[in-house]
This record gives C-alpha cells, structure tokens and sequence, in this order.
C-alpha cells in the first residue's frame, strides 16, 4: 500500500515538472524546438512500467496539454495515446536497446502524433507553415538520454518497478 | 470529441475544470520571472530611483498638459459636431489591470495568459489595450484567469482603418510579434509608409479609434491586384507585462455582428460607426 502511494507521488510529481518544462518561459528563437517534454516522460513510463502509465493515462496528459495550448480537446490527447500504445508495443524490445538507438526510436514515433497534430491544424486551417513544426522530433530525440538516465537513477533509489 | 469541441459548448466545463486545474502550474512556472522582478526592484540603487522618479514626473507633466488641450478639442469636436447635427461620441470606458503570466503556451500560436478572469467580469473576446495601443482580445475565459490571442497571431484579424485617409482594410497577424499584415488593399489605394492605423469599430469586437499599427513596408508586386503592406504594432507585443481589460458601455452592441449593430444602435441612440466622419 505504501508502495503504491509512494509510486503515484513520483509519477505526478514528473509529469508536474514536465508541465512546468513545457509552459516555461524561452526566448522566441528557442520556441519551436522546444522537447515535448510531457510525451517524453509518457514514453519513458510506458516503456518501462506500462503497469502503471498506458493509452488511458496518456489520454488524460493529452487533455491537459489542449487546454495549456488552447487546443482543440482530444488534439494532443489522440496523438499521446497513439505514442503510449506504440511505446507498450514495443517496450520490451526497446528497453534493451543501447541509448542512441533509442533516441532513434524515440524520434520515429513522435511523427505519429505530429502528424495527427498537424492534420488537425489543416483542417482548422491553422496549419504552422514551417519546416520548424517538425524539429520538437529532434530536440526530443536528443534530450532522450538524458531523461533515461535520470529517470532511471531516481527509478532505482525509488526501488519502482 | 474533437468535432464537439470546435462546433458545440457541451466540452466548455471539461475545459474550465481542467484549465482551472493548470492554473496553479502557470503561476509556477511563472514565478521565476516574477522573483527577478521583485528583485530588481527592490536592489535598484538610490540614484536609478531617483532619476526614474524625476523622469516620470516629467512625463507626467508632459501628459497632464496634453490632456488639457484634449479637453478643449474633445469640447470644440462636440460643438462642431453639433453644427453639422452628427451624433456626440461619448467615451464611457471602463478599465482593469491585468498582468500578462510570463509562460510560453504555444509553440506558433501567439497566446497569453493573463491573471484576471470570469470573476472580475472578464468575457469572451474583451479586448486588451496596452499603453501604446491595441494588443489582442480574449479568447477563452476561466474562473480565475483567462488566455487571450494578440493581434500578430495568423488566426487574428480585424478591421482596420487608416489615420490620414479612412482607408480601412483587414488587418491580420503573420505569426512574429513586430509584424502584421494588411490585406486586400487594391494597387490604388491611398497609403504610406508611416500611416498609422486604428481600430475602426465595424469589427463589432474592438472600440473605435485605438491606435495599432504602423504601416512599415508597401510593395507593389507586378500583376498583382493587391498590395503588400505590412505593419510593425505600435505596443510592444513581446515585452508588454500589464494589459488593460476594456469594457464599453455596451458590451451586448460590441458582440453582435454589424449588420445587426447598425439597426440596434439607432434604438439604443448610440452612435453609428459609419457617422464618424472627417471633420471640414
């Protein structure tokens, strides 16, 4: 029961940080490769204990993110979902893989939800009209080990399985 | 779910609930700004706050003697509008202060968060001046703050109207702060490089005459029937840190489109947008 109760306080209060990381201020230049810092921890989580964080979970982080943006609801939350069923998919592959690899792979499914993003902008004709709109991919795939090894310390002191 | 949320309001208590819930996260994220604020005003030298003190006392002075000479031309406007029997313009303007949360919300949307909301009578699409002029309008509103769009925002537009000629034309944002566009003015209109440019009323959203935008750049592309104009607004969009909330005093005329105002002002005897005119 403790356990369990020490389990949440942890993931909420990485996923309060991570909000904390994507409304932050930045200078304007910066703006547009800023990390999907709440996808990322959602990918972490879901690939080592997708016992705890799933598509259901994802959704939610998803709603919240649309209402920072002022996005449509369900816009970020379809495409969040979509990169949690995928990192369960292949979580137990992925976990063995050596650090860049995984940036890789971590690269490679945010363009589902981007995409599905982006759909969602053309069709409310709000569409970014930048190659820019893309770069979060590569930010996010090269903050990736630094997360994973964070996460992972503060994994194991925390004994969270 | 994401169709009922762009054609209906059923998802607006979802939203709020939800938004409420961030709010505390903004006013996070927002605090680091706010402490180097606090102490760069408390650590400021004696001799900065003495000068600062003597500069805005001058600017008050300078102020106070302009207002005074507004009054006289605000009377003599009424009294030469008396002669030509066009109705008074009266200006009943109410304001509020608001600060602007420094957080980033998105990524190409020009958002901001401000900390005034439903609570201190904040609505939907009130618009927000800064001390040099016109800054945006709110978009969405929530119990304890609320999140507006700027001008410079590629979504936002509105009907602009130029100082020197009247020429009004669609001013719309392009996605950078120190830049706006003018759209479909034809190849023959009346502009230069420096017209200023205010609100024109017709929108139904923003009072007349506050002022924009600068006109910074024309070209005049071969072939074309339009041309490019383009504007630097006049408030500074990317440093401003308190807005005024404006209310009109009549909030139910401003939401309504024109077509109906036009009709409705003439019951309410309000001025008619399209009365205002050049004076001889």
């Amino acid at each position: 029961m403790r356990r369990t109760t020490q389990t949440y306080y942890i993931l909420i209060s990485s996923f309060i940080i991570a909000t904390l990381l994507t409304i932050v201020p930045i200078p304007a230049w910066a703006k547009p490769f800023r990390p999907e810092w709440i996808l990322l921890l959602i990918i972490y989580w879901s690939i080592t204990t997708p016992r705890w964080i799933g598509v259901g979970s994802a959704w939610g982080l998803g709603l919240v993110v649309d209402v920072l943006r002022g996005a449509l609801l369900a816009q970020h939350a379809l495409g969040f979902a979509l990169t949690a069923f995928i990192s369960i998919r292949f979580h137990q592959r992925v976990r063995i893989y050596p650090l860049h690899q995984q940036a890789l792979f971590i690269a490679m499914i945010l363009l589902p939800h981007m995409s599905v993003s982006l759909w969602v902008y053309g069709v409310l004709g709000q569409d970014p009209k930048s190659w820019t709109y893309w770069s979060p991919a590569l930010t996010s795939a090269l903050v990736w080990p630094w997360i994973y090894i964070v996460m992972r310390a503060i994994r194991r002191t925390t004994d969270l399985d | 779910m994401m169709t009922v949320d762009h054609r209906y309001q059923h998802l607006q208590v979802v939203r709020s609930s939800l938004a409420t819930v961030t709010y505390p996260l903004q006013y996070l994220a927002h605090f680091p700004s706010a402490i180097s604020e606090i102490f760069s005003e408390t650590l400021a030298t004696r001799t900065d706050l003495l000068s600062n003190n003597k500069k805005l006392r001058e600017q008050a002075l300078f102020n106070q003697t302009k207002l005074q000479r507004l009054a006289l031309l605000e009377q003599e406007n009424a009294r030469l509008r008396q002669l030509l029997s066009s109705p008074i313009q009266t200006s009943n303007e109410q304001v509020l202060i608001a600060e602007i949360l420094s957080v980033d919300l998105h990524p190409f949307k020009q958002l901001i968060t401000i900390n005034k909301g439903k609570r201190q009578g904040v609505f939907d699409g009130q618009p927000l001046i800064a001390a040099k002029g016109i800054i945006g309008q709110v978009v969405e509103v929530y119990p304890m703050h609320s999140t507006a769009l700027l001008i410079s925002d590629p979504n936002h537009a509105l009907l602009a109207e130029s100082n020197r000629t009247n020429l009004r034309a669609l001013l719309v944002g392009s996605g950078k702060t120190d830049r706006v566009e003018l759209k479909n003015v034809s190849s023959s209109a009346d502009i230069r490089i420096g017209d200023l440019l205010h609100t024109s009323g017709l929108d139904g959203r923003y009072p007349p005459n506050y002022p924009i935008a600068e006109v910074t750049t024309i070209n005049n592309r071969p072939g074309e029937a339009f041309l490019y104009v383009e504007a630097r607004p006049l408030a500074d969009l990317d440093t401003i840190r308190e807005v005024l909330l404006l209310w009109t005093n009549s909030p139910k005329d401003e939401e309504s489109n024109p077509e109906e105002n036009n009709s409705s002002l003439d019951r309410t005897s309000n001025p008619e947008p399209t009365a205002k005119q050049k004076l001889p």
